[in-house]
C-alpha cells in the first residue's frame, strides 16, 4: 500500500467503534439463544485457542538479466493467532501477521518489515443467524478463481506466489448470514473503509514501475543534473483514495443455496476497484497520443521530460457495481462449476495509455477428476470480454486463458508434487509452476519450486518475463 | 460413500459359520448387527512409518443415518496446519444418485463441492483406503468358510470373501476371522488382483457400548511398504440426537 494511504488508523478504529456500539451490539442483545456448538464431548472449542505459523523461503533468480533485478529475495513471515469463547455462542478472534523482506541485487539491497494486524473479529451466532465484526476475510463463489469473490483486497507483494493463506487482505467489516433453511444462506456485508490491494510500486520484481526504468532514471538523472532525486523525495506518482466516509464503504448480498446435487450462488457487490490502475497524467497522454509508439515514447523519456509531467501517475480507484453467479455440481465422478460476473468501470488502457472504465463480462467453466494413484486433476477456462470499440494496450478486447493444475500426493501424503500452468490463448503469456512439498513431520514441511514466466509484447506479464526463480523453503504449523 | 465411514470401520463385512451355517450366512449375521442412528466419534489416526516414525491426525466425526441418507460431518482437529478441514458427505440410500461431499479449506475460506474420490485411494493419507472404510455390499460378493481356528483368547471362523464378477473391488479377496461369540470380525487380510497378500486389518480392542460393538483400536498393516496405520476410537457417543443443521455448510465452516 503506497505510504499515503497509511496513518489515520485511530480515526478509523474510532468510527468503527462508534459504528458496532450504535447498530452492531444491539443486534447482538436481540440475537436468539440457540445450542449448535459443535462441543460434544467437553474440550474440543473450551478456553482460548492459540495457533501459528513461521515460513521462511529463498527465491533465486535463474538468470540476472541486468543489475537491477534482484537475484535473491528472501522472505520469512510469522502468523499467530487467538480464540476463543466470549460466552456461549459469542467468540472472538484475533491474529496478526509479521513478514520480512530481505532482496538482494548487485545494483542496492532492501530489507522492509511489514506487521498487520490480520483477521480479528467477534462473532455472535444464534439459531438463524451469525453476526460477525471486524477485519475478516469472506469468500464468494463456487469457481476456483471466482469473479464475484470481489470483497476482500489481494496481497500483490509476490504477484500470484504468495502464501494461499495470505493471499487475500482482512478488511474492516460489518457481516450477517442469515439461514434461511439448511440448505439456503443470505450474506450481508458492509465495508466502511476503502482498503487497496497492497502492491509494491517500485523496489520489488513485482513492482508496478519496473525497477529497471526506475534507478535507471534515477543514475541518468544523478549523471546529468546532480541531483538524487530519490533523496529529493520527488514522486513520480500520487495517490487519491475515497475519504473515509460512510458513504463511501462498499455493500454486498450473496446468496447461496445447495439442492438436488447443485450448489448455485448469485451476488451483487457496490464497492471500489481495489487494485486501481494507474492513471497517466493528462499531459503526458496528450503527448503519447503524438507519437507512433506510445509504449516505446514512455520508456525512452527523456528526464527533463519525466519530471515535466510529473506526477506521472496517479492511482483513483473508481466504483465498480458487480452482479454475477455460478453453479457447480458433480456429474459421473467429474466435479463441475462455473460462474460469470457483469462489473461497471472495468479499467483497461487503450494504445495511447487513456485509462477507460468499461463495463466488463468474465465468465468462466471448469473440471476437476480424482485419478487413480492419488492423482488430481483441474481445468479452468476463463473468458474476459470488455465492452468496448477501442484500441485497446495490455488486453484485448477478448481475453481467453486456461489454468490447470496437477497434482499427485505419494508416501501417505508425505510427499505432494504438483504443476501448475497458466496459459492465455489470446496474448500469449503462460506461468508454469511446479511444486515439490516434503512433510517431514506433523508440524514442519520443506518445499520448492520452479516458477517460469515469459510473454509477449505489449501483454500484462511481459514486464515479469523475466522473473524466473527457483524457491526452496520450510514450514512450521503449531 | 455407501456407508457410514465409521461403522463401516467397526464392522467389515465378512461371513463366518456357526455350527451348521454357511459362510454366506454369517456374512449376513455380521451385516444384521445393530447400528448406531448417530454417532459421534473422535478418533485418533496414527501413521507409523517402516522406520518407526509417526504421524498423527485427530479427526471429529459425526455421523447421522436418515431413512434415505447416511450424512457424515467431519473435522481435523489436528496437525495444526489442516485443523478446522472438514468433509461434509450426504450419501444417499437405494440411489444411484451420487454422494454430495463438500470440502471446507479453512486456509481459503472456502467450502467447495468435490468429485468422489478413487476407491481405491488412500483416505486421508492413511493406510485405509476409501473402499476399507465404506465395505462392500453383502451381496456383491460371494462368501466360503475356511476353517475355525483360535484367535488371541476366542474361537473365530475364517471366511473368504471373493468379489462376484463385475464388482468394482479393489481386492481380489479378502480373508476374514470373526469371533464366533459375537459376530463380529476381528482380523482381516487383503488380497490384491494377483493374489498377493498386501494388507492386514488387526483388532486390538473391542468395546460393547449400548447395543453396538465397536472397534476402539484397529491397525491397518501395508505388508509391502510395512507402513501402518493405528485407527483409535479416543471417545465416542452414539444415538445422540444430532440435529439436521449439523449436516450442512454452515457447521461444516464452523471452527472447532
Amino acid at each position: 500500500m503506497p505510504t499515503s494511504h497509511r496513518g489515520t488508523l485511530k480515526k478509523k478504529f474510532k468510527i468503527f467503534l462508534s459504528v458496532f456500539l450504535l447498530t452492531l451490539f444491539p443486534l447482538l442483545l436481540c440475537a436468539e439463544e440457540g445450542e449448535f456448538g459443535l462441543d460434544i464431548f467437553g474440550g474440543e472449542t473450551a478456553g482460548v485457542k492459540f495457533e501459528g505459523k513461521i515460513f521462511s523461503k529463498l527465491n533465486s533468480d535463474l538468470h540476472q538479466d541486468s543489475k537491477y533485478e534482484f537475484t535473491e529475495e528472501w522472505i520469512t513471515g510469522i502468523y499467530l493467532s487467538f480464540s476463543g469463547d466470549i460466552k456461549s455462542n459469542f467468540s472472538f478472534f484475533s491474529s496478526f501477521l509479521d513478514k520480512y523482506y530481505y532482496f538482494h541485487s548487485s545494483y542496492n539491497d532492501y530489507f522492509n518489515n511489514r506487521f498487520q494486524p490480520f483477521e480479528f473479529y467477534v462473532k455472535k451466532s444464534s439459531d438463524k443467524w451469525d453476526i460477525t465484526a471486524g477485519n475478516q476475510i469472506v469468500s464468494w463463489g463456487v469457481s476456483d478463481v471466482s469473479p464475484i469473490d470481489v470483497v476482500n483486497p489481494q496481497e500483490m507483494d509476490e504477484f500470484i506466489f504468495s502464501e494461499e493463506d495470505f493471499a487475500k487482505l482482512p478488511v474492516l467489516m460489518l457481516r450477517g448470514d442469515y439461514y434461511v433453511n439448511d440448505q439456503t444462506t443470505i450474506e450481508g456485508i458492509y465495508v466502511p473503509f476503502y482498503k487497496p490491494s497492497h502492491f509494491v510500486l517500485i523496489n520489488s520484481d513485482w513492482s508496478i514501475l519496473p525497477r529497471e526504468m526506475y534507478y535507471r532514471t534515477v543514475e541518468e538523472y544523478r549523471k546529468e543534473y546532480g541531483v538524487n532525486i530519490e533523496e529529493s523525495g520527488t514522486t513520480s506518482y500520487v495517490t487519491d483514495y475515497p475519504k473515509n466516509s460512510p458513504f463511501n464503504g462498499e455493500i454486498g448480498f450473496l446468496l447461496k443455496s445447495y439442492r438436488e446435487g447443485y450448489d448455485y450462488q448469485v451476488a451483487i457487490h457496490y464497492g471500489w476497484e481495489k487494485m486501481p490502475f494507474p492513471e497517466f497524467n493528462p499531459d503526458l497522454v496528450e503527448y503519447l497520443k503524438s507519437t507512433d509508439k506510445p509504449m516505446d515514447a514512455l520508456n525512452n523519456l527523456s528526464p527533463l521530460e519525466q519530471i515535466s509531467f510529473l506526477p506521472m501517475m496517479k492511482f483513483k480507484p473508481h466504483r465498480i457495481f458487480t452482479f454475477g453467479g455460478g453453479i457447480s455440481t458433480t456429474f459421473k465422478s467429474v466435479g463441475i462449476r462455473s460462474e460469470g460476473a457483469l462489473h461497471t468501470n472495468s479499467s483497461i488502457y487503450n494504445v495511447h495509455l487513456e485509462l477507460l472504465h468499461v463495463p466488463s463480462l468474465t465468465w468462466n467453466i471448469g473440471a476437476d477428476y480424482n485419478f487413480p494413484h492419488n492423482l488430481y486433476g483441474n481445468i479452468l477456462i476463463t473468458w474476459v470480454h470488455f465492452f468496448t470499440n477501442a484500441k485497446t494496450y495490455l488486453f484485448k478486447r477478448d481475453n481467453i486463458f486456461t489454468i490447470s493444475l496437477l497434482r499427485g500426493s505419494y508416501f501417505h501424503d508425505t510427499l505432494t508434487l504438483e504443476g501448475r500452468f497458466i496459459f492465455a490463448l489470446t496474448q500469449y503469456q503462460m506461468i508454469l509452476s511446479l511444486k515439490a512439498t516434503y512433510q517431514y513431520s506433523d508440524f514442519i514441511s520443506f518445499f520448492g519450486s520452479l516458477n517460469i514466466i515469459d510473454a509477449e509484447k505489449d501483454s500484462l506479464l511481459y514486464q515479469f518475463r523475466k522473473n524466473d526463480f527457483l524457491t526452496t523453503g520450510i514450514r512450521y504449523s503449531f | 460413500m455407501k456407508r457410514g465411514i465409521l461403522v463401516a470401520v467397526f464392522l467389515l463385512l465378512t461371513g463366518g459359520l456357526l455350527w451348521g451355517l454357511t459362510g454366506e450366512e454369517i456374512i449376513h449375521k455380521v451385516d444384521n448387527q445393530p447400528k448406531p442412528k448417530t454417532t459421534i466419534a473422535k478418533m485418533k489416526m496414527i501413521l507409523v512409518s517402516k522406520s518407526g516414525s509417526k504421524r498423527v491426525r485427530e479427526v471429529v466425526t459425526y455421523i447421522k443415518e436418515d431413512k434415505n441418507m447416511t450424512k457424515t460431518l467431519m473435522k481435523f482437529l489436528s496437525p495444526a496446519d489442516i485443523r478446522n478441514t472438514g468433509f461434509l458427505i450426504w450419501d444417499y440410500k437405494n440411489s444411484d444418485k451420487e454422494s454430495d461431499q463438500f470440502l471446507y479449506l479453512p486456509a481459503l475460506k472456502k467450502t467447495r463441492r468435490i468429485s468422489s474420490s478413487q476407491k481405491n485411494q488412500s483416505f486421508l493419507g492413511t493406510d485405509f483406503s476409501y473402499q476399507d472404510m465404506e465395505g462392500v455390499k453383502v451381496n456383491k460378493a460371494t462368501h466360503k468358510l475356511l476353517r475355525e481356528e483360535k484367535c488371541g483368547n476366542y474361537e473365530c471362523y475364517v471366511v473368504e470373501s471373493i468379489p462376484k464378477p463385475g464388482t468394482d473391488y479393489q481386492y481380489s479377496k479378502v480373508v476374514e476371522w470373526i469371533r464366533k461369540d459375537i459376530f463380529v470380525p476381528v482380523k482381516a487380510e487383503m488380497y490384491d488382483k494377483k493374489g498377493k497378500k498386501i494388507k492386514r486389518l488387526t483388532v486390538n480392542k473391542l468395546e460393547k457400548i449400548k447395543n453396538y460393538w465397536i472397534m476402539k483400536e484397529s491397525v491397518m498393516e501395508n505388508l509391502k511398504t510395512h507402513h501402518k496405520t493405528i485407527l483409535t476410537i479416543e471417545k465416542i457417543v452414539v444415538d445422540k440426537k444430532i440435529p439436521d443443521a449439523y449436516f450442512t455448510q454452515r457447521y461444516l465452516e464452523k471452527e472447532i
